[in-house]
């Protein structure tokens, strides 16, 4: 555990010190920012047209109507940007030789895995903080339902968490940052899609489909449940994509 | 430990674990089986990749391909046994519906159902696509499953699976089968209040049985003709009713068990005694009356009950059926009641009579409950008809009575044809039909289950206020982080 912390703290104080940390946030922002106030402009319009129309609106309400995409949004574009987070975190080591001396100190692999994985964590929740003015702008022009806000966003760092794991495992597959990202999104475009592709599958097929899928996993919780198995699924989507990182850092050690 | 009880570990753990999987894909209503296997397989796994594990890291120092492998292995192993503990998640979990319209949640109603029901409980729905129509489906079968762990259900594309569609006579999307206890229960709709509904039904000790009167020309339940009831038979069946045909000659009363006696489209009048035997039921049963305007008028029948069937026939100027005149009126509104609550089809009657009951009092209740427009007017069949009427006003061809004392009920209808084989598809006609029979069978008993919806939450931005938040979420913000990145950068340079 000692060892975790410096270069927990190492990895945190790179990101900040780049501008990379820095323009995905501020591009992240500016995205989720435009499409946010899109959606509130649209919904207001509509609240308008529709209050006058006879029609029962039961069930139309900011929280269900405008988070509840504002999440996918995140979800979606988080996939092409994880990589800019997690490419360079074993791929420069590699690149720059500086990973074998992190192999050869005296310092368990868990740790070095786990500090490089938490500090990009942290990086991506610091970057979801500033959206939390959206339910505030909600609450504040009308009224927010917290508990399918609060479930939204869990679902937001769960899926942060996976995907910045599959994006560790992919940098820890080569030396090319380039190569890193192009893989990680990859990977990750496949298993937000696959529960997608359902066509004339089987139930049994669909069922399994469904439950790799990343986005089936992540729509329950932006809807507003909270369910053991989502929060299961993607903890162990993160683990195995962090063993399989551990144990591809580990055959460099006795690969040479 | 000995080599052989690891290789039976190693092995056990996977066969077990396979043997899990292979219960959660095919058959996932044995959930406990499922994570019973699943709970020792990820045990003798674990006490498995533990091992190996030391064992690889002891190895790490040296080149072997050897190690490779086991690399691999070590990998697909850990990958299984976190698809082991989500097989055991699969049956023992907790959700938390913090959703403003509770979608994920059914009805206190719908889950005291539940579990009264034992186990063997079938669903089976057919809907349109793989698109939204089916996840919704999916949800509400997990959150019906989330109740009764035991629930075997299936959510098909009607498109793609005809032939089982056909096994249960199903033909349009959103539809939902209930099997239980040997009954099968064809239920009009996907949503919850359908399949709770379906599940009471289905899980009813009482069978309830529809007689067809026959012997006076009427529509006969067993006719495949074009005029014949067979098609409506299929689907009262469909809705775990029994059809049978009754002759009042025949009989010295009304079965005890008959729920509805339908006398669909007499041709000839009946006799007293059939009269008295139609009457005495009355005081126990339920009564679909259905008059065709070239027909009898069953005089003798409905004058105890305040009703009558008037000569003529009813011509709707304003709304009937394209392409057939004025004499197919169709209706597209009811009243709000009982029978027709929530009932916003169409349906379409080919010919038909104008009906009336008396006024409302303390004996009978009357209500009209299917009207024509107000540009209806009524022409006589042939000229020994009493005099038609011309006056263009709305005519009812529909009516409940209700009598105050015994509960007893009795619907008439100016049109059997609406419901004969050839008519019964068109539009509404075979809803509204099974709906008849349904309520007065006690349909009405069964549960009402309200959608939940959130409150409607308004949400107002003025022009101006929208510029401010664009200017400072979309702008201001990211702009402050660049700020904060260029001088993090210029910092970093300037060391």
């Amino acid at each position: 555990m000692r060892q975790f912390w410096p270069i927990f703290k190492r990895e945190l104080r790179a990101y900040f010190t780049s501008p990379i940390f820095y323009i995905v946030a501020a591009v992240f922002l500016a995205l989720t920012g435009y499409f946010y106030i899109n959606a509130i402009i649209r919904y207001s319009s509509m609240a308008i047209e529709m209050s006058g129309s006879g029609k029962d609106l039961s069930g139309f309400n900011p929280t269900s109507v405008v988070m509840k995409n504002i999440f996918n949004t995140m979800g979606t574009v988080f996939i092409l940007l994880t990589p800019l987070v997690t490419m360079r975190l074993v791929a420069e080591e590699k690149r720059s030789r500086t990973l074998e001396l992190l192999l050869t100190a005296p310092v368990p692999l868990i740790s070095v895995i786990m500090a490089k994985y938490l500090a990009a964590v942290v990086v991506y929740a610091l970057v979801v903080t500033p959206t939390l003015y959206m339910p505030l702008v909600i609450e504040y022009y009308s009224s927010a339902v917290w508990g399918q806000m609060a479930a939204g966003y869990a679902g937001v760092l769960l899926l942060g968490m996976a995907m910045l794991s599959v994006g560790l495992m992919c940098s820890s597959f080569t030396e090319s940052q380039l190569i890193s990202a192009v893989l990680t999104v990859g990977v990750l475009i496949i298993f937000w899609f696959v529960g997608g592709v359902l066509g004339s599958a089987s139930e049994e097929l669909t069922r399994v489909m469904r439950g790799l899928s990343l986005f089936e996993h992540f729509n329950s919780m932006t809807d507003g449940l909270l369910d053991l198995r989502d929060i299961l699924y993607f903890i162990g989507f993160a683990c195995v994509a962090l063993f399989i990182s551990h144990r591809v850092l580990d055959s460099l050690r006795w690969r040479g | 430990m000995g080599f052989a009880l690891k290789f039976i570990r190693a092995w056990g753990g996977l066969i077990l674990g396979l043997a899990s999987l292979w219960v959660f894909l095919f058959s996932p209503e044995k959930a406990d089986l499922s994570a019973y296997l699943a709970a020792a397989a990820f045990i003798l796994l674990v006490l498995t990749f533990r091992e190996n594990y030391r064992m690889v890291l002891r190895m790490s120092g040296k080149r072997s391909a050897r190690l490779g492998i086991n690399s691999i292995v070590m990998v697909v192993l850990f990958f299984f046994i976190v698809v082991l503990l989500n097989l055991i998640a699969g049956r023992y979990y907790f959700r938390i519906d913090l959703s403003a319209n509770r979608d994920f949640s059914i009805s206190p109603l719908s889950a005291k159902v539940l579990e009264d029901v034992d186990e063997g409980l079938k669903l089976t729905l057919f809907v349109k696509g793989k698109g939204a129509q089916y996840r919704d489906a999916l949800s509400l079968m997990d959150s019906y499953r989330y109740i009764e762990p035991r629930l075997v259900y299936h959510v098909y594309d009607l498109d793609e699976q005809p032939a089982i569609a056909a096994s249960y006579g199903v033909e349009s999307y959103g539809t939902s089968v209930v099997e239980f206890g040997g009954r099968v229960i064809v239920a009009e709709g996907t949503d919850e209040e359908s399949l709770t509904n379906g599940i009471i039904r289905a899980s009813q000790n009482e069978i309830r049985t529809v007689y067809f009167v026959e012997g006076h020309g009427e529509r006969q339940s067993g006719n495949e003709g074009p005029r014949g009831y067979s098609r409506a038979a299929s689907s009262l069946r469909a809705r775990g009713f029994l059809v049978d045909s009754l002759n009042l000659s025949s009989v010295d009363f009304i079965p005890q068990e008959a729920s509805v006696v339908v006398v669909a489209g007499p041709k000839t009048g009946y006799t007293d005694e059939e009269a008295r035997k139609v009457h005495d039921y009355a005081q126990r049963g339920r009564l679909l009356f259905m008059s065709d305007p070239e027909g009898s008028d069953m005089f003798e029948l409905l004058a105890v009950f305040g009703l009558k069937a008037h000569n003529g026939m009813v011509l709707d100027k304003k709304r009937h059926m394209a392409g057939r005149g004025e004499s197919v009126p169709v209706v597209s509104s009811y009243p709000d009641g009982d029978l027709t609550r929530d009932f916003g089809l169409t349906t379409v009657y080919p010919t038909v009579r104008a009906v009336s009951g008396g006024t409302s009092g303390k004996v009978y209740e009357y209500y009209p409950f299917i009207r024509t427009s107000s540009n209806s007017t009524i022409e006589a069949l042939s000229q020994q008809e009493a005099l038609a009427s011309d006056e263009q006003r709305t005519r009812t061809i529909g009516i409940l009575v209700i009598d105050r004392k015994s509960n007893g009920r009795v619907i008439l209808v100016g049109d059997s044809d609406f419901a004969s084989n050839d008519n019964l598809d068109i539009s509404g006609n075979g809803n509204l039909f099974r709906n008849m029979v349904g309520y007065l069978s006690g349909e009405a008993s069964f549960v009402r289950i309200e959608p939940r919806r959130a409150d409607y939450v308004p949400l107002y931005i003025t022009e101006n206020q929208a510029k401010s938040a664009i200017y400072v979420f979309t702008v201001g913000l990211p702009l402050m982080v660049s700020l904060a990145g260029f001088i993090a950068w210029y910092r970093r340079r300037g060391l």
